[in-house]
């Protein structure tokens, strides 16, 4: 199975160059480092090269990534391909991007009227033929920030593309929410139309908070600086925890890949819910891992309490909510992915995670919780544990922004803008009907 | 005569090695002499074989049915399946369903669903070469308990709408499996290609340019390759004894020629009971035939009265009574009064409103004339009114009597087609004296 990656915008290309910097640490980390046999550790690695990278007909070849990279200037393209040219374990192909000189300049409606409708038949000519190199096409993995204007209304456009292109692949996009306090003052109208488009086309969004990432940086890295490079590697690495190589249990006694196909269909088998969060355990610098070990109980029963009182991170999590205890309310699931990697860690007692209070009380119970167990550790980790969880979590923030965009749309403020390169009202108002609801089916879960 | 116990068992061989249960030849002799013993035998020989035309193979789950089938129920389902294929024989029908008698005829139905079905050819097909066959190659591979069965079922404490969610989950669940398989395809007929392409010139078939996979797949491992020829060599034997009974066959068919006139000899054919068998008693059969009969009847019965009220009906049509005439009447002097009313109205409508837009016109003219010229006002105002009105003037006249004219012969025309109608209507109804309206006169 492969996947092919969607660079789009200024922020998916970082985060793409970084998602393949990761696979690649991943891949090369040391014999010793990895906990398993040395054939076993070479089927990995194979499996992670076949999976996002195509490799020429010699050995020797570097692998290339299966990207596409979209963007209107052409700098962080080019800062991208020479990063991956100077790690020299891996590069892109050449002439598999489409850039131009000039930006969206944080208009939705510039990027996804105007550049969309222009890059269309190259940017999909470049895909068509980067998935005609793969066997099997397990899907798309497109990434993108939801703040901007290339990235999301670009975004949005290629990924409605991508639909028609391919209406069998799966698709799932992976969307960075910008601050709170944001960088763009047009962000929530922006992420509005861009999520509303996305929840009609892709199989899954992948909602990445900035807030959060910078949080994890600050209190679980101890980065005094934080730069968007620091926030892009903690995305990636949670991106890594869930697409490297994983065998799931499907049923008793028999294992599958964790193909994206097999891991959205437990995940989004619902289509009014589609959105995901990454929640995974545990993360530190590379500084502390060596003075710390952990016992499978104790990270599950952290990272379950993330879960059911929706905390970021393992630090900070309130330990007040509790499952069956009546009025407080916790973090309801649809459906959920626990991930296991490194030492022991078939041995490890998944089944407070089954328990069927954390869902919808109309989820069959095979339906609600799927595992994988991968005895290689995970990029210097000797036990790690992630969690892709299809559940509430996403919405109180979905539904602020939402609000603040109403707010700022009531006014008609900027609306103007919008207007200008044909976003009609209509289609504003489209935007906040689909995701009103989006916010309703998830508080009734 | 040894001949011919030396066929039935080749046959009796052939059937063995096709996957029906072991048969002696001597059964066959014992049910040319309409022996009981051999009854159960052969029924169970029958069904087997019909499952087979069926399903196309003789399983685990045919052995199963015949075991859990009660003897009544085999017996009856072949002779259903039997009269199905079109083999009506009354004495095969009425053979009891214990499977306690009646060999010769059941050695005559397998002889018979021997030659229609050609199960000699369906055998010879479907043993054919494993190469061909590439369901081996996963079948070699395969030792997977049965899956699991997965509760599923809708928990009856949900709400109607939850209910619904968990249908549109699992349906959602569905999709996304179905195009997963739809891509692994894909995936097969890419690689499955990609070996084609890869062993293009190299062939063991001779109109194939290319290696089957499950070629390929021996060469990689050739252990497997022992596995195949064993499977050939059986192959084999099946095939050369099927080849050996076409050429014995005849021997085979003349034996059965001797069955039917043993049969015949001892009993003579009856050829008035219908050749179809029906599995009802005589009681329902005489019910029947009383019912049609009482149907008949009263079809014949009421087609009379049917007759009756059709003519009635027909006469009923044609006349027409004082009444209706009135009603006639009545509408057609409403009808004339509401069209002359209309043309009234007509030409009012048309002269109000032609009035005013006449008059606003003129107006018109001069505020716009207003504004730009005033200074020469006084001097355009003059000839321009003299000159613009007889022209305006003139064309409403014109038009207005265009128009009239065309209401004139309007007028006309409608007068004619109801004086017609009228006079018309005053033929059909015997003493009637017309006096026209006097409008039209």
């Amino acid at each position: 199975m492969s996947i092919i990656t969607v660079q789009l915008g200024q922020c998916g290309n970082q985060i793409g160059g970084q998602l393949f910097h990761t696979f690649m640490e991943d891949v090369h980390s040391k014999p010793l480092a990895t906990q398993v046999a040395p054939d076993k550790n070479e089927d990995y690695k194979d499996e992670v090269l076949s999976r996002f990278f195509y490799r020429g007909e010699s050995r020797e070849e570097m692998p290339r990534a299966r990207a596409v990279m979209v963007d209107m200037e052409p700098k962080v393209i080019a800062q991208t391909y020479q990063e991956a040219k100077r790690s020299g374990t891996w590069c892109y192909s050449e002439k598999q991007h489409y850039c131009q000189q000039r930006g969206s300049g944080n208009n939705w409606a510039h990027g996804f009227c105007i550049h969309g409708p222009a890059c269309q038949s190259t940017v999909m000519e470049l895909i068509r033929r980067e998935a005609e190199k793969c066997d099997n096409l397990g899907g798309f993995l497109s990434l993108m920030s939801l703040a901007g204007g290339t990235g999301s209304g670009v975004g949005a456009y290629v990924t409605r593309c991508l639909r028609d292109e391919f209406p069998h692949a799966f698709i799932m996009n992976q969307v960075v929410w910008p601050y709170k306090m944001g960088e763009v003052i047009v962000q929530n109208y922006n992420a509005v139309l861009t999520l509303s488009r996305l929840y009609h086309n892709v199989d899954a969004i992948i909602v990445m908070e900035n807030d959060h990432l910078h949080k994890i940086c600050q209190q679980l890295l101890s980065i005094k600086k934080i730069s968007f490079k620091d926030i892009n590697k903690v995305i990636c690495h949670k991106l890594a925890t869930m697409l490297q190589p994983c065998p799931l249990s499907k049923y008793t006694g028999d294992t599958c890949s964790n193909s994206i196909g097999e891991m959205l269909e437990h995940l989004v088998p619902h289509p009014d819910y589609k959105l995901l969060t990454v929640k995974n355990i545990p993360q530190m610098s590379a500084a502390a891992q060596e003075f710390s070990t952990y016992q499978w109980h104790g990270l599950l029963k952290h990272l379950r309490q993330m879960l059911i009182s929706d905390a970021p991170m393992e630090e900070g999590i309130d330990w007040q909510v509790r499952v069956n205890s009546q009025g407080s309310h916790h973090n309801t699931s649809l459906a959920n992915l626990l991930l296991l990697r490194g030492k022991e860690s078939s041995s490890a007692d998944t089944a407070p995670f089954s328990d069927s209070a954390l869902y919808a009380p109309w989820i069959p119970p095979d339906a609600a919780l799927m595992t994988g167990v991968q005895p290689r550790a995970f990029n210097h980790y000797e036990k790690s544990a992630s969690l892709i969880s299809n559940s509430q979590s996403p919405v109180t923030l979905m539904d602020s922004m939402v609000g603040k965009a109403w707010d700022m749309f009531s006014s008609r403020a900027y609306v103007h803008q919008y207007a200008k390169h044909g976003l009609t009202e209509d289609e504003f108002l489209d935007g906040f009907a689909t995701l009103e609801q989006v916010i309703a089916n998830y508080k009734h879960l | 005569m040894a001949q011919v116990r030396e066929t039935i068992e080749l046959l009796t061989h052939i059937l063995n090695e096709n996957g029906c249960s072991k048969l002696k030849a001597e059964i066959f002799r014992l049910a040319k002499f309409d022996k009981d013993e051999a009854a159960l035998v052969l029924w169970k020989m029958l069904f087997e074989l019909l499952y087979y035309s069926k399903y196309g193979v003789i399983d685990e789950v045919t052995i199963r049915a015949f075991s859990e089938l009660t003897t009544e129920e085999l017996v009856v389902y072949v002779k259903q399946e039997f009269q199905n294929l079109g083999f009506l024989s009354k004495e095969f029908s009425h053979l009891p369903n214990d499977a306690s008698s009646g060999s010769r005829e059941l050695l005559l139905a397998f002889a018979w669903l021997l030659c229609k079905q050609n199960f000699v050819d369906k055998f010879m097909d479907n043993c054919s070469s494993p190469i061909e066959d590439s369901s081996l190659l996963n079948e070699l591979e395969r030792n997977k308990p049965a899956s699991e069965g997965r509760s599923l079922a809708l928990s009856t404490s949900l709400s109607p709408v939850q209910k619904v969610q968990q249908l549109q989950l699992l349906n959602g669940k569905l999709r996304s499996k179905l195009r997963r398989l739809y891509s692994l395809q894909r995936e097969k007929a890419k690689l499955q290609h990609r070996v084609n392409e890869c062993t293009q010139g190299a062939s063991l078939t001779p109109d194939m340019p290319h290696l089957f996979s499950l070629e390929v797949h021996l060469l990689r491992h050739p252990q497997l390759m022992s596995k195949i020829m064993t499977l050939l060599e059986k192959d084999n034997v099946r095939l050369r004894h099927m080849q050996e009974w076409r050429d014995q066959e005849q021997v085979f068919w003349k034996w059965m020629e001797s069955v039917l006139e043993l049969k015949v000899k001892e009993s003579p054919r009856n050829e008035e009971t219908p050749m179809m068998y029906y599995n009802i008693g005589p009681d329902p059969v005489s019910r029947m035939n009383e019912a049609r009969r009482k149907l008949e009847e009263a079809i014949l019965r009421y087609e009379a009265i049917i007759e009756q009220i059709e003519e009635m009906w027909e006469t009923k049509r044609s006349e027409v009574s004082a009444e209706e005439l009135d009603g006639l009447l009545d509408l057609l002097n409403m009808e004339l009064s509401l069209q002359r009313s209309n043309l009234a109205m007509g030409s009012s409508d048309f002269f109000m409103l032609r009035d005013p837009t006449f008059v606003l016109n003129k107006k018109d003219k001069k505020k716009t004339n207003l504004p730009k010229h005033s200074e020469r006002l006084p001097t355009a105002l003059g000839p321009g009114d003299d000159m613009g009105m007889p022209a305006e003037i003139s064309t409403e006249i014109a038009a207005l009597e265009s128009q009239m004219r065309l209401l004139e012969t309007e007028v006309a025309r409608k007068t004619q087609c109801y004086t017609f109608d009228l006079e018309r209507l005053s033929v059909r109804v015997p003493g009637a004296l017309l006096v026209q309206p006097a409008s039209c006169v």
